[in-house]
């Protein structure tokens, strides 16, 4: 898995740059020091070996490769420039191995009579050409093998490390081979430096690719690798600079060097479970959303599953009696029963409209929240009047007492599918209103914090408290003697949800009904 | 009296008006020797055969025709009441429904269901289907030991 960040990548890019910039501006310095014979320019003074020209050409070349490389990538001219560097460095090298002088060491300069620790007369030292050699092998080999690639440029820079190291702890000369030239300062320095101009010009290839991921393991490896190369290094300088100096023996040098290691492993150790945990929190919290997503998905799911199901049934069972009916009434029109055939033709009339009423309530139902319909200030008050006023006949019919509270909040919502619930609500009391002595039906509503409450009372029969939850599911009808599609109350829950609110009842059976429709009272964020 | 003489009783649990009167009027044009009580919902149908409240005269069914979707107590509860009931578990119990889901099916057979028949659209096999029943359970199939053929 990749999780490459652009940011990251750009970064490590424009670092590349800047030390392959670093590399020829160090380049030039040192053949200006030839040209201009400023010896301070090549060494760092007598006593040391200077940087050959064909060093400063090496590092110029390999500064010029890693910015062609960046932005060419692997075309012509940044292989003519990695083949220049082979070439120099293989060449070098050959002339120290059978003992020829092929004159490239002073084409450009020639070397001065004081040089130190030089084996032929301008040539650089045999782990530079070695490192220049690898180098521009590692540039050759990009297009078809970027992991070796790296690996190779790793290997030159680690000889500059050595060199460098060799430097810092005053030890170069140890190293020294007789009759080959050391590797100056100049080039340790220079080879520190084309590793990681060669690794991050392209940093989406190879190993280089794990230092820009924008996770854990990124973080870990770009903290970790630049802590691995220059701690040890510092502190093996501080340790050395310290015995130089005569603070400590060299023995307390090298438990000071123990000192160090166990301090930076276990510093580390930390700081990387401090990574991973933090990694882990993050998981986690991704995973908890996740469930909750999943979970939501799941019960739309089940709800989509359910309702297939109940419409199929539901509309069956009036196209069972349809048939049924209707088999019946040609049987009776033989026999001659024509009374008989007319009440069955009324059943096939009235399953007919049963199934109408269903697809209707169908289609309602699945409307809710799928209406184009901006949130808008309802005058619920003004909303109810409207509703009483078009079942008048109904409340007529019934001597029906309807009282409503005209303090009502208004409410920030979808105007068309309120009046829907709520005249649900109130077509829903009225025909339970109805079966008692004295009906009588209330309708109000009050505000609670963010949210809006409306009621509608009724004091017909009441609802058992175990069928609270039931009456608000798709196609439950408790009383099949009233008509009904089992769609009403369930479009007024998926209303109070779409208000992010929520649709409920309080009964005791024998004491009436209160229906209550919860709703956010402002609408403003409800689409989001 | 001999069993295929006797008149077959039926109790219908059906919360669909239609259907509950076409399958009674199924029955009539069979001239199934029955009389059919109907009631509407689960709780219903077991207040009856506990002959409790206004069914304390309810006679005891030979058949019962149970729907699988019924309000307040559904079909596959009074399924299992009933034959979790000793007095009860002997009366062949016909389960009527729309439902042709796989898993109401054995839902059904493992509450010991003597009988699951999907309600056909067809009205001849309607028709077809509850005299089948009608005799099968109610003529050829009588418990032998029943309390009121005993009695």
């Amino acid at each position: 898995m990749s999780y490459v960040d652009p940011g990251l990548r750009r970064r490590f890019q424009n670092a590349s740059t800047t030390l392959s910039i670093i590399l020829v501006i160090f380049a030039v310095m040192i053949l200006l020091g030839w040209a201009t014979h400023l010896p301070f320019l090549t060494r760092l003074s007598e006593e040391y070996v200077s940087a050959k020209p064909n060093t400063a050409v090496g590092l110029l070349l390999a500064g010029l490769a890693a910015i062609l490389y960046r932005f060419l990538g692997n075309r012509i001219p940044m292989l003519v420039v990695a083949g220049l560097m082979l070439a120099l460095g293989l060449a070098t090298l050959l002339q120290d191995v059978v003992s020829i002088d092929f004159g490239i060491d002073e084409l450009l300069f020639s070397d001065t009579a004081d040089a130190v620790d030089t084996g032929a007369a301008g040539r650089m030292s045999p782990l530079a050409s070695t490192a220049f050699a690898i180098l521009g092998a590692s540039y050759l080999v990009m297009p078809h093998a970027a992991k070796l690639g790296q690996i190779l440029s790793a290997i030159s820079g680690f000889v500059g490390y050595f060199a460098f190291t060799g430097y810092l702890f005053g030890i170069s000369r140890v190293f020294r081979i007789e009759a080959v030239t050391a590797m100056s300062a100049h080039a340790a320095v220079g080879l520190l430096l084309v590793a990681p101009a060669h690794w991050f010009a392209r940093p989406e290839h190879g190993f280089a690719r794990s230092f820009i991921q924008g996770v854990a393991s990124g973080r870990i490896i770009r903290r970790l690798i630049p802590a691995a190369i220059c701690v040890p290094l510092l502190c093996g300088g501080l340790v050395q600079l310290g015995e130089q100096m005569e603070w400590f023996s060299s023995r307390f040098g090298e438990t000071l060097v123990t000192l160090y290691t166990a301090v930076a492993f276990t510093g580390l150790g930390f700081w990387l479970v401090r990574v991973l945990e933090r990694q882990q929190d993050e998981r986690r919290g991704y995973e908890r959303s996740l469930g909750r997503t999943g979970r939501a998905l799941d019960r739309k799911k089940r709800e989509l599953e359910q309702f297939a199901f109940t419409v199929s049934h539901d509309l069956k069972s009036p196209l069972v009696s349809v048939r049924g009916f209707i088999g019946l009434m040609l049987k009776d029109i033989k026999d001659g029963d024509y009374a008989a055939a007319e009440d069955s033709a009324t059943e096939v009339s009235a399953a007919a409209a049963e199934m109408n009423d269903i697809i209707d309530g169908i289609l309602a139902y699945s409307r809710v929240g799928r209406i184009e319909e901006e949130a808008q200030d309802v005058d619920v008050v003004e909303l109810v009047d409207a509703i009483v006023e078009l079942h008048e006949g109904r409340r007529a019919e019934h001597e029906i007492d309807v009282v409503i509270d005209r303090t009502m909040p208004n409410v920030n919502g979808f105007k068309t599918s309120l009046r829907r619930a709520l005249e649900n609500l109130y077509v829903n009391a009225l025909r339970y209103a109805a079966k008692s002595d004295k009906p009588r039906i209330e309708i109000g509503g009050f505000s609670i914090d963010d949210k809006c409450q409306y009621y509608v009372r009724d004091n017909g029969p009441g609802i058992a408290p175990e069928y609270h939850d039931k009456v608000f599911e798709l196609f439950q009808r408790l009383d099949v003697t009233e008509p009904g599609t089992g769609l009403g109350l369930a479009s007024v829950a998926k209303i109070a949800e779409l208000h992010q609110g929520r649709a409920y009842v309080e009964s005791k059976p024998g004491h009436g009904a209160t229906f209550i429709l919860e709703v956010a009272r402002n609408g403003a964020e409800l689409r989001d | 009296m001999e069993q295929s003489d006797r008149l077959i009783h039926f109790l219908l649990v059906e919360d669909d008006d239609r259907h509950a009167k076409l399958v009674i009027r199924c029955l009539d044009q069979h001239r199934i020797g029955n009389s059919v009580d109907r009631v509407a919902d689960g709780e219903q149908a077991l207040t009856y055969l506990r002959k409790e409240g206004e069914y304390a005269k309810a006679r005891r069914p030979d058949v019962i025709l149970l729907d699988l979707n019924l309000p307040k107590v559904d079909g596959l509860e009074v399924l299992k009441t009933i034959k979790a009931d000793e007095s009860l578990a002997l009366i062949p119990v016909v389960m009527l429904t729309t439902s042709q889901q796989e898993s109401d099916r054995l839902k059904a057979y493992k509450l010991n269901v003597n009988s699951y028949i999907v309600k056909p659209v067809d009205f001849e096999k309607f028709l077809q289907m509850v005299s089948d029943c009608s005799f099968y359970w109610g003529v050829w199939n009588q418990p032998a030991q029943s309390p009121e053929t005993s009695a």
